[in-house]
């Protein structure tokens, strides 16, 4: 089974993170003896996945915006000054809005973890 | 080719009810295996057709229960009495393995830390508009979520249509629980919460038939959906302890929250009153999706059937929306808990 939604909202820049950390982490385990080839392969993998869904996500931010300019545009009969050209939808909205958040609801669950007692150490 | 290995010191549990049309194909899938199991167990429970008859026809040993458990859950447990080997496997009765599924899956339990293991899914069949959904939905959740899980130790879900279990560690967690609709995601929870780790090998692949209309995909959906929240209430305490998983399960709860609210009321709101462009927030991250799928799908040279699938993801993603939202709902908010296990595959 599946838990929840694939491919929507947070979820994927969570997982976009994690991917651009793995190089990090498995470096880290290199240096202490703790890596392979195997590894290292799995980690280029997801970078690549991670890299080419941010490339995806920017490229079509962009694509949108440049249909909502011409739409604009051809609205107010080609009058270019009279509104602000946009460069990329998604790069200036709702990526930020996703990392932010992402940030907050981590926050929140780092904190409730510092609050709530394991029960399995309340045993 | 070469033969097939033995002393697997595995049991391999087929639970099933009336499945009488897919059990033949997964007890062939078995016999052909590179490491064949020490016994093959199938959990008659109670058909109504000639599931008994057809796993006899095989060699296998057939259980069946004085009456009908309830649950897939229920079966395995009535098995795990009959079982006598140091590993328990589980596979559904309509589920295919590759022929090196189970020496795969069994070398992640070589590490002693390790205590069950699961592999990669993939539908069958890919020809219905849900089939075809939930193929995208594989491909994209094994193919980049998954492998991120299981790199940082903590696999979400040890999938119970094909998961591997030490039995000693297995009976410690009580079995298959059938306290939630999602017994496989107790069990793998429990295992964490009891410092026992878990494993993806996405070399292992399995192939159940996935439901091919809506009448099954909804009832699939019902029973995953109402699974997720009612392991999130069973274990939330033990969950905010367990690294990476945490997070993990409360990104995948935020958005079966908002992103549902979002398709099924923000986005046709914003669509009638300001403007039809926020239509495209239904397919705006459609490359997104892509990328991981279609890089899977080239390595498995179905480049053609992931193209031609990829719309249904979306209506599948949706609808699952639905399903999402009213589970929170009534699981939550009005407190009416689903409590039968309906069979959807």
């Amino acid at each position: 089974m599946i838990a929840g939604i694939p491919g929507t909202g947070i979820g994927g820049i969570y997982y976009i993170l994690l991917a651009l950390l793995m190089p990090v982490h498995e470096a880290c385990l290199t240096v202490v003896g703790c890596s392979s080839w195997r590894r290292w392969g799995i980690v280029s993998m997801q970078v690549v996945h991670a890299l080419g869904i941010l490339g995806s996500i920017y490229g079509m931010g962009w694509l949108l915006a440049q249909g909502i300019n011409a739409l604009r545009f051809n609205l107010v009969a080609g009058q270019s000054g009279a509104y602000i050209r946009l460069t990329n939808v998604v790069a200036t909205t709702s990526a930020y809005m996703s990392v932010l958040t992402l940030g907050v609801v981590l926050l929140v669950v780092y904190t409730l973890r510092l609050i709530v007692r394991d029960p399995q150490r309340a045993r | 080719m070469s033969e097939p290995l033995s002393q697997s010191h595995l049991t391999v549990l087929v639970p099933a009810y009336n499945e009488a049309t897919t059990l033949a194909d997964t007890l062939r899938s078995l016999k052909a295996q590179t490491l064949l199991p020490e016994e093959v167990l199938v959990i008659d429970d109670c058909s109504t057709d000639n599931t008994a008859e057809i796993a006899r026809s095989f060699g296998v040993t057939v259980l069946r229960p004085p009456q009908n458990t309830g649950s897939k859950a229920g079966a395995q447990n009535y098995a795990m009495n009959f079982v006598k080997t140091e590993f328990t496997m589980a596979i559904d009765a309509d589920t295919t393995l590759a022929p090196n599924g189970i020496e795969l899956l069994m070398k992640a339990l070589d590490d002693p830390k390790i205590a069950a293991a699961c592999g990669l899914v993939l539908p069958r069949f890919v020809h219905s508009v849900w089939e075809r959904g939930r193929y995208i939905e594989y491909l994209f959740a094994f193919s980049f979520y998954k492998p991120i899980q299981d790199y940082y130790e903590r696999p979400m879900i040890s999938s119970g249509c094909f998961s591997v279990y030490r039995t000693a560690i297995l009976r410690a967690n009580g079995c298959w629980r059938t306290r939630t609709m999602a017994e496989d995601m107790d069990l793998t929870w429990s295992f964490y919460a009891s410092h026992q780790g878990v494993r993806f090998i996405p070399e292992a692949v399995c192939y159940p038939v996935e439901p091919h209309d809506y009448a099954f995909m909804s009832k699939q959906l019902r029973r995953w959906s109402h699974g997720f929240i009612q392991n999130v209430v069973v274990h939330w305490r033990q969950l905010l302890h367990i690294p990476f998983l945490r997070s993990a399960v409360v990104v995948s709860l935020w958005d079966a929250i908002f992103a549902s609210i979002a398709y099924l009321i923000l986005l046709p709101c914003l669509s009638v009153f300001v403007s039809p462009l926020f239509l495209l927030g239904y397919l705006i991250d459609a490359p997104a999706v892509a990328v991981p799928v279609l890089i899977k799908a080239a390595e498995r040279k179905e480049l053609g059937k992931a193209l031609a699938s990829l719309p249904s993801f979306f209506v599948l993603r949706t609808v699952n929306s639905v399903f999402m939202l009213q589970a929170i709902w009534r699981e939550w908010v009005l407190r009416k808990r689903l409590t039968v296990y309906e069979k959807g595959h």
